[in-house]
Protein backbone atom coordinates (compact mmCIF):
# COMPACT_ATOMS: atom_id res chain seq x y z
CA UNK A 1 0.00 0.00 0.00
CA UNK A 2 1.57 3.30 -1.18
CA UNK A 3 0.95 6.36 1.12
CA UNK A 4 2.00 10.09 1.20
CA UNK A 5 1.61 13.37 3.39
CA UNK A 6 1.95 17.03 3.46
CA UNK A 7 1.52 19.35 6.00
CA UNK A 8 2.53 20.07 10.13
CA UNK A 9 0.91 19.05 13.41
CA UNK A 10 1.27 22.77 14.05
CA UNK A 11 -1.43 25.23 14.71
CA UNK A 12 -3.02 26.44 12.03
CA UNK A 13 -1.75 23.67 10.09
CA UNK A 14 -3.12 20.03 8.86
CA UNK A 15 -1.16 16.88 8.28
CA UNK A 16 -2.91 14.89 5.32
CA UNK A 17 -1.94 11.51 5.19
CA UNK A 18 -3.55 9.81 1.76
CA UNK A 19 -3.07 6.22 1.40
CA UNK A 20 -4.02 3.39 -1.66
CA UNK A 21 -6.12 1.18 -1.01
CA UNK A 22 -8.07 -1.96 -2.61
CA UNK A 23 -11.40 -0.95 -2.45
CA UNK A 24 -13.00 1.57 -4.93
CA UNK A 25 -14.06 4.21 -2.25
CA UNK A 26 -12.91 6.97 -0.62
CA UNK A 27 -12.15 6.46 2.98
CA UNK A 28 -12.03 9.90 5.09
CA UNK A 29 -10.95 9.87 8.53
CA UNK A 30 -10.92 13.29 10.35
CA UNK A 31 -9.27 14.06 13.74
CA UNK A 32 -9.93 17.79 14.60
CA UNK A 33 -10.28 19.27 17.92
CA UNK A 34 -13.22 21.17 16.49
CA UNK A 35 -14.53 17.93 14.76
CA UNK A 36 -18.26 18.85 15.71
CA UNK A 37 -18.39 22.00 14.13
CA UNK A 38 -16.50 21.86 10.83
CA UNK A 39 -16.07 17.99 9.95
CA UNK A 40 -18.63 18.27 7.45
CA UNK A 41 -17.06 21.25 5.47
CA UNK A 42 -13.65 19.53 5.73
CA UNK A 43 -14.88 15.99 4.30
CA UNK A 44 -16.62 18.16 1.79
CA UNK A 45 -13.68 19.72 0.85
CA UNK A 46 -12.02 16.66 0.59
CA UNK A 47 -14.51 14.90 -1.53
CA UNK A 48 -14.40 17.85 -3.59
CA UNK A 49 -10.85 18.09 -4.52
CA UNK A 50 -10.65 13.77 -4.96
CA UNK A 51 -13.47 14.37 -7.15
CA UNK A 52 -11.74 16.83 -9.22
CA UNK A 53 -8.81 14.44 -9.62
CA UNK A 54 -10.41 11.85 -10.26
CA UNK A 55 -9.58 9.50 -7.80
CA UNK A 56 -10.78 6.68 -5.78
CA UNK A 57 -9.06 3.50 -4.11
CA UNK A 58 -7.81 6.15 -1.20
CA UNK A 59 -7.85 6.26 2.40
CA UNK A 60 -7.49 10.05 3.69
CA UNK A 61 -6.72 10.85 7.43
CA UNK A 62 -7.50 14.74 8.23
CA UNK A 63 -4.92 15.46 10.99
CA UNK A 64 -6.58 19.02 11.69
CA UNK A 65 -4.66 22.11 13.80
CA UNK A 66 -7.27 24.38 13.02
CA UNK A 67 -6.14 24.98 9.66
CA UNK A 68 -8.53 26.92 7.17
CA UNK A 69 -9.96 26.20 3.82
CA UNK A 70 -6.51 27.13 1.56
CA UNK A 71 -4.28 25.23 3.99
CA UNK A 72 -6.49 21.87 3.84
CA UNK A 73 -6.75 22.43 -0.21
CA UNK A 74 -2.97 22.75 -0.57
CA UNK A 75 -2.08 20.34 1.50
CA UNK A 76 -4.51 17.62 0.13
CA UNK A 77 -3.34 18.62 -3.12
CA UNK A 78 0.36 17.92 -2.22
CA UNK A 79 0.25 14.90 -0.64
CA UNK A 80 -1.91 13.65 -3.42
CA UNK A 81 0.46 14.69 -6.09
CA UNK A 82 3.11 13.04 -3.80
CA UNK A 83 1.56 9.88 -3.87
CA UNK A 84 1.55 10.10 -7.62
CA UNK A 85 4.91 10.57 -7.52
CA UNK A 86 5.07 7.31 -6.08
CA UNK A 87 3.55 5.31 -8.72
CA UNK A 88 0.19 6.19 -8.62
CA UNK A 89 -1.21 7.34 -12.32
CA UNK A 90 -3.61 9.84 -11.23
CA UNK A 91 -3.28 13.03 -12.92
CA UNK A 92 -3.17 15.60 -10.28
CA UNK A 93 -4.14 19.10 -11.23
CA UNK A 94 -3.13 21.92 -8.88
CA UNK B 1 3.95 52.31 -6.05
CA UNK B 2 6.04 52.98 -2.90
CA UNK B 3 7.36 50.66 -0.41
CA UNK B 4 9.26 51.50 3.32
CA UNK B 5 9.19 47.91 4.71
CA UNK B 6 8.73 44.73 2.67
CA UNK B 7 7.89 41.32 5.11
CA UNK B 8 9.34 38.30 4.63
CA UNK B 9 6.51 35.59 5.81
CA UNK B 10 7.72 32.12 5.03
CA UNK B 11 5.88 30.22 2.55
CA UNK B 12 5.05 26.67 4.16
CA UNK B 13 3.76 28.22 7.32
CA UNK B 14 -0.10 28.90 6.72
CA UNK B 15 -0.49 30.69 10.16
CA UNK B 16 2.09 33.06 9.05
CA UNK B 17 0.61 33.75 5.77
CA UNK B 18 -2.99 34.43 7.00
CA UNK B 19 -2.19 37.02 9.59
CA UNK B 20 0.72 38.64 7.10
CA UNK B 21 -1.52 41.36 6.36
CA UNK B 22 -2.16 42.93 9.22
CA UNK B 23 1.01 44.37 10.48
CA UNK B 24 1.03 47.47 8.48
CA UNK B 25 3.84 46.09 6.08
CA UNK B 26 3.59 48.13 2.68
CA UNK B 27 4.52 45.09 0.83
CA UNK B 28 4.70 41.38 1.62
CA UNK B 29 7.20 38.78 0.33
CA UNK B 30 5.75 35.15 0.43
CA UNK B 31 9.19 32.84 0.59
CA UNK B 32 9.51 30.02 -1.31
CA UNK B 33 12.95 30.03 -1.35
CA UNK B 34 15.48 29.83 2.32
CA UNK B 35 12.72 29.75 4.84
CA UNK B 36 11.82 26.74 2.66
CA UNK B 37 13.68 23.07 2.93
CA UNK B 38 14.41 21.09 -0.33
CA UNK B 39 11.90 18.57 0.17
CA UNK B 40 8.61 21.29 1.01
CA UNK B 41 9.18 23.11 -1.87
CA UNK B 42 6.03 21.40 -3.73
CA UNK B 43 4.16 22.05 -0.40
CA UNK B 44 4.86 25.93 0.13
CA UNK B 45 4.28 26.38 -3.28
CA UNK B 46 1.04 25.25 -3.52
CA UNK B 47 0.46 26.73 0.01
CA UNK B 48 1.13 30.07 -1.22
CA UNK B 49 -0.40 29.37 -4.87
CA UNK B 50 -3.87 28.89 -2.54
CA UNK B 51 -3.45 31.54 -0.25
CA UNK B 52 -3.05 34.03 -3.16
CA UNK B 53 -6.62 32.86 -4.15
CA UNK B 54 -8.45 32.34 -1.33
CA UNK B 55 -7.17 35.26 1.36
CA UNK B 56 -7.56 38.69 1.15
CA UNK B 57 -4.16 40.53 0.78
CA UNK B 58 -6.16 43.99 -0.26
CA UNK B 59 -3.93 46.63 1.63
CA UNK B 60 -0.74 45.53 1.01
CA UNK B 61 1.26 44.50 -2.05
CA UNK B 62 1.99 41.09 -2.52
CA UNK B 63 5.80 39.65 -3.89
CA UNK B 64 6.41 35.88 -4.32
CA UNK B 65 9.96 35.36 -3.94
CA UNK B 66 10.78 32.15 -6.11
CA UNK B 67 13.29 29.83 -5.69
CA UNK B 68 16.51 31.12 -8.05
CA UNK B 69 17.14 30.92 -12.07
CA UNK B 70 19.89 28.28 -11.94
CA UNK B 71 17.20 26.01 -9.54
CA UNK B 72 14.96 23.94 -10.58
CA UNK B 73 12.42 24.70 -9.16
CA UNK B 74 12.12 28.21 -10.81
CA UNK B 75 9.79 27.80 -13.69
CA UNK B 76 7.29 26.12 -11.57
CA UNK B 77 7.06 28.64 -8.54
CA UNK B 78 6.20 31.32 -11.33
CA UNK B 79 3.35 28.79 -12.75
CA UNK B 80 2.07 28.58 -9.56
CA UNK B 81 1.59 32.26 -8.47
CA UNK B 82 0.89 34.29 -12.06
CA UNK B 83 -2.23 34.08 -11.91
CA UNK B 84 -3.11 35.57 -8.63
CA UNK B 85 -2.94 38.40 -7.28
CA UNK B 86 0.48 39.37 -6.84
CA UNK B 87 2.24 42.45 -7.76
CA UNK B 88 5.15 40.86 -9.00
CA UNK B 89 7.58 38.16 -7.88
CA UNK B 90 10.99 38.45 -5.76
CA UNK B 91 14.16 36.25 -7.53
CA UNK B 92 16.87 35.88 -5.42
CA UNK B 93 20.47 36.03 -5.79
CA UNK B 94 20.83 37.57 -9.79
CA UNK B 95 24.07 37.92 -10.89
CA UNK B 96 23.62 39.25 -14.06
CA UNK B 97 21.80 40.93 -16.65
CA UNK B 98 21.58 37.47 -18.75
CA UNK B 99 19.57 36.18 -15.67
CA UNK B 100 17.31 39.47 -16.34
CA UNK B 101 16.67 38.59 -19.51
CA UNK B 102 15.54 35.02 -19.04
CA UNK B 103 13.12 35.49 -16.00
CA UNK B 104 11.54 38.80 -18.38
CA UNK B 105 11.07 36.18 -21.44
CA UNK B 106 9.62 33.41 -18.58
CA UNK B 107 7.30 35.94 -17.20
CA UNK B 108 6.52 37.47 -20.51
CA UNK B 109 5.61 33.70 -22.02
CA UNK B 110 3.38 32.66 -18.77
CA UNK B 111 1.57 36.34 -19.23
CA UNK B 112 0.66 35.13 -22.99
CA UNK B 113 0.06 32.02 -22.06
CA UNK B 114 -2.63 32.69 -19.12
CA UNK B 115 -4.59 36.03 -20.93
CA UNK B 116 -2.62 38.42 -18.35
CA UNK B 117 -1.75 41.80 -20.20
CA UNK B 118 1.73 41.79 -21.14
CA UNK B 119 4.48 43.57 -17.88
CA UNK B 120 1.18 42.60 -15.55
CA UNK B 121 3.78 40.48 -13.48
CA UNK B 122 6.48 42.97 -12.38
CA UNK B 123 9.77 42.37 -10.97
CA UNK B 124 12.14 42.75 -8.38
CA UNK B 125 15.19 41.22 -8.17
CA UNK B 126 17.75 40.09 -4.98
CA UNK B 127 21.60 40.78 -5.35
CA UNK B 128 23.58 39.00 -2.92
CA UNK B 129 27.35 38.74 -4.55
CA UNK B 130 30.10 40.14 -5.08
CA UNK B 131 29.05 40.04 -9.30
CA UNK B 132 25.79 40.65 -8.79
CA UNK B 133 27.17 44.39 -7.36
CA UNK B 134 29.93 44.56 -10.17
CA UNK B 135 26.77 43.93 -12.76
CA UNK B 136 24.51 46.21 -10.73
CA UNK B 137 23.86 48.67 -14.36
CA UNK B 138 23.56 45.68 -16.81
CA UNK B 139 21.19 44.29 -14.45
CA UNK B 140 18.87 47.81 -13.96
CA UNK B 141 18.78 48.01 -17.94
CA UNK B 142 18.28 44.42 -18.71
CA UNK B 143 14.60 44.70 -18.47
CA UNK B 144 11.79 46.81 -18.45
CA UNK B 145 9.77 44.72 -16.08
CA UNK B 146 12.04 45.69 -13.15
CA UNK B 147 11.16 47.83 -10.54
CA UNK B 148 13.38 47.50 -7.91
CA UNK B 149 16.76 46.07 -6.50
CA UNK B 150 16.95 44.56 -3.24
CA UNK B 151 20.39 43.87 -1.36
CA UNK B 152 20.95 40.33 0.26
CA UNK B 153 23.91 40.69 2.76
CA UNK B 154 23.93 37.40 4.53
CA UNK B 155 24.60 35.82 1.17
CA UNK B 156 26.92 38.85 0.51
CA UNK B 157 29.46 38.46 3.03
CA UNK B 158 29.25 34.42 2.49
CA UNK B 159 30.32 35.77 -1.02
CA UNK B 160 32.64 37.81 0.09
CA UNK B 161 34.55 35.69 3.04
CA UNK B 162 33.92 38.88 5.73
CA UNK B 163 31.69 38.49 9.10
CA UNK B 164 28.74 40.77 8.97
CA UNK B 165 28.46 42.78 11.94
CA UNK B 166 25.98 45.15 13.27
CA UNK B 167 27.40 48.49 12.67
CA UNK B 168 27.42 46.94 8.75
CA UNK B 169 30.68 49.56 7.53
CA UNK B 170 31.87 46.16 5.47
CA UNK B 171 28.21 46.72 3.46
CA UNK B 172 28.64 49.97 3.08
CA UNK B 173 30.14 49.93 -0.65
CA UNK B 174 28.00 47.39 -2.04
CA UNK B 175 24.87 49.24 -0.01
CA UNK B 176 25.73 52.94 -2.12
CA UNK B 177 26.81 51.47 -5.37
CA UNK B 178 23.35 49.67 -5.11
CA UNK B 179 21.15 52.37 -4.70
CA UNK B 180 23.08 54.61 -6.66
CA UNK B 181 22.83 52.82 -9.45
CA UNK B 182 19.26 51.80 -8.93
CA UNK B 183 18.26 55.58 -8.36
CA UNK B 184 20.50 56.08 -11.70
CA UNK B 185 17.86 54.30 -13.76
CA UNK B 186 14.65 54.80 -11.80
CA UNK B 187 14.36 51.45 -9.56
CA UNK B 188 14.11 51.74 -6.24
CA UNK B 189 16.55 50.55 -3.97
CA UNK B 190 15.34 47.93 -1.23
CA UNK B 191 18.06 47.36 1.90
CA UNK B 192 19.06 44.27 3.64
CA UNK B 193 17.20 43.01 6.85
CA UNK B 194 18.30 43.62 9.99
CA UNK B 195 18.92 40.27 11.51
CA UNK B 196 18.12 41.29 15.39
CA UNK B 197 14.75 40.96 16.04
CA UNK B 198 15.25 41.92 19.33
CA UNK B 199 16.77 45.36 19.11
CA UNK B 200 14.88 48.00 17.99
CA UNK B 201 17.61 50.59 18.51
CA UNK B 202 20.08 48.67 16.16
CA UNK B 203 17.42 48.74 13.38
CA UNK B 204 16.98 52.47 14.00
CA UNK B 205 20.09 53.21 13.49
CA UNK B 206 20.41 50.60 10.16
CA UNK B 207 17.73 51.91 8.88
CA UNK B 208 19.48 55.63 9.47
CA UNK B 209 22.53 54.37 7.48
CA UNK B 210 20.32 52.65 4.45
CA UNK B 211 18.49 55.66 4.42
CA UNK B 212 21.96 58.47 3.79
CA UNK B 213 22.88 55.83 0.93
CA UNK B 214 20.21 56.26 -0.83
CA UNK B 215 17.82 52.98 0.24
CA UNK B 216 14.03 53.57 -0.19
CA UNK B 217 12.74 50.81 1.80
CA UNK B 218 13.66 47.88 3.98
CA UNK B 219 13.28 44.16 3.99
CA UNK B 220 12.00 42.90 7.42
CA UNK B 221 12.03 39.43 8.48
CA UNK B 222 9.56 39.61 11.64
CA UNK B 223 6.39 42.47 12.14
CA UNK B 224 8.08 43.47 15.46
CA UNK B 225 10.66 45.43 12.54
CA UNK B 226 7.46 47.35 10.34
CA UNK B 227 6.51 49.90 12.47
CA UNK B 228 10.61 51.20 12.92
CA UNK B 229 11.05 51.08 9.56
CA UNK B 230 7.99 52.54 8.39
CA UNK B 231 8.72 55.34 10.56
CA UNK B 232 12.04 56.12 9.76
CA UNK B 233 11.70 55.88 6.42
CA UNK B 234 8.97 58.01 6.19
CA UNK B 235 9.86 61.94 6.16
CA UNK B 236 8.42 63.77 9.96
CA UNK B 237 5.05 65.86 9.76
CA UNK B 238 7.63 68.40 10.25
CA UNK B 239 9.55 67.85 6.76
CA UNK B 240 5.36 66.92 4.93
CA UNK B 241 4.32 70.57 6.17
CA UNK B 242 7.31 72.45 4.84
CA UNK B 243 7.27 70.56 1.34
CA UNK B 244 3.61 71.80 1.35
CA UNK B 245 4.65 75.43 2.25
CA UNK B 246 7.69 75.49 -0.05
CA UNK B 247 5.71 74.59 -3.14
CA UNK B 248 2.89 76.71 -2.19
CA UNK B 249 5.37 79.90 -2.48
CA UNK B 250 6.82 78.41 -5.48
CA UNK B 251 2.98 78.65 -6.96
CA UNK B 252 2.38 81.88 -5.29
CA UNK B 253 5.68 83.38 -7.42
CA UNK B 254 4.58 82.00 -10.75
CA UNK B 255 6.86 79.10 -10.65
CA UNK B 256 9.88 80.55 -10.91
CA UNK B 257 13.07 78.59 -11.27
CA UNK B 258 14.78 80.34 -8.60
CA UNK B 259 13.53 81.38 -5.32
CA UNK B 260 14.13 81.90 -1.39
CA UNK B 261 11.85 80.45 1.17
CA UNK B 262 12.52 81.32 5.07
CA UNK B 263 16.06 82.23 3.65
CA UNK B 264 17.52 79.37 2.00
CA UNK B 265 17.56 79.07 -1.74
CA UNK B 266 15.19 76.90 -3.64
CA UNK B 267 16.05 75.78 -7.17
CA UNK B 268 15.02 73.04 -9.18
CA UNK B 269 16.45 70.23 -7.40
CA UNK B 270 16.09 71.20 -4.28
CA UNK B 271 11.94 71.50 -5.11
CA UNK B 272 11.75 67.99 -6.54
CA UNK B 273 12.84 66.97 -3.14
CA UNK B 274 9.94 68.88 -1.32
CA UNK B 275 7.52 67.75 -4.35
CA UNK B 276 8.55 63.79 -4.21
CA UNK B 277 7.84 64.36 -0.40
CA UNK B 278 4.67 65.59 -0.77
CA UNK B 279 3.78 63.85 -3.66
CA UNK B 280 3.63 60.53 -1.18
CA UNK B 281 3.02 61.78 1.67
CA UNK B 282 1.26 65.29 2.07
CA UNK B 283 -1.91 64.36 -0.27
CA UNK B 284 -3.26 61.11 1.33
CA UNK B 285 -3.12 63.23 5.09
CA UNK B 286 -4.91 66.26 3.12
CA UNK B 287 -7.58 63.88 1.48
Amino acid sequence: MKSASCGKAKKGDVLITVSSIDSEEVVINIKSKVKELYAHEIEKTVREIVSQAGKTNLEITVDDYGALDFALRARLITALQRLQEKGDDTDVLA
Amino acid sequence: MFWRSIMYVPGNTPSMIQSSMIYGADAIVLDLEDSVEENEKDSARNLVSYALKMLDFSGTDVFVRTNSVDSKHFLNDLAAVADTCIYGIRVPKVQKAEEIIYIDQSIAKIEKELGLPAGKIKLMVSIESALGVLNIKEICLASQRLIGIAFGAEDFTYDMSIKRTKEGKELAFARSVLALTARAYGKIAIDCVFSDTKDPEGLKKDCETAKSFGMTGKSVIHPGQVEVVNELFSPSVQEVDQARRVIEQYEKLGCPGVFSFEGNMVDLPVLKKYQRIYELYGRDKNE
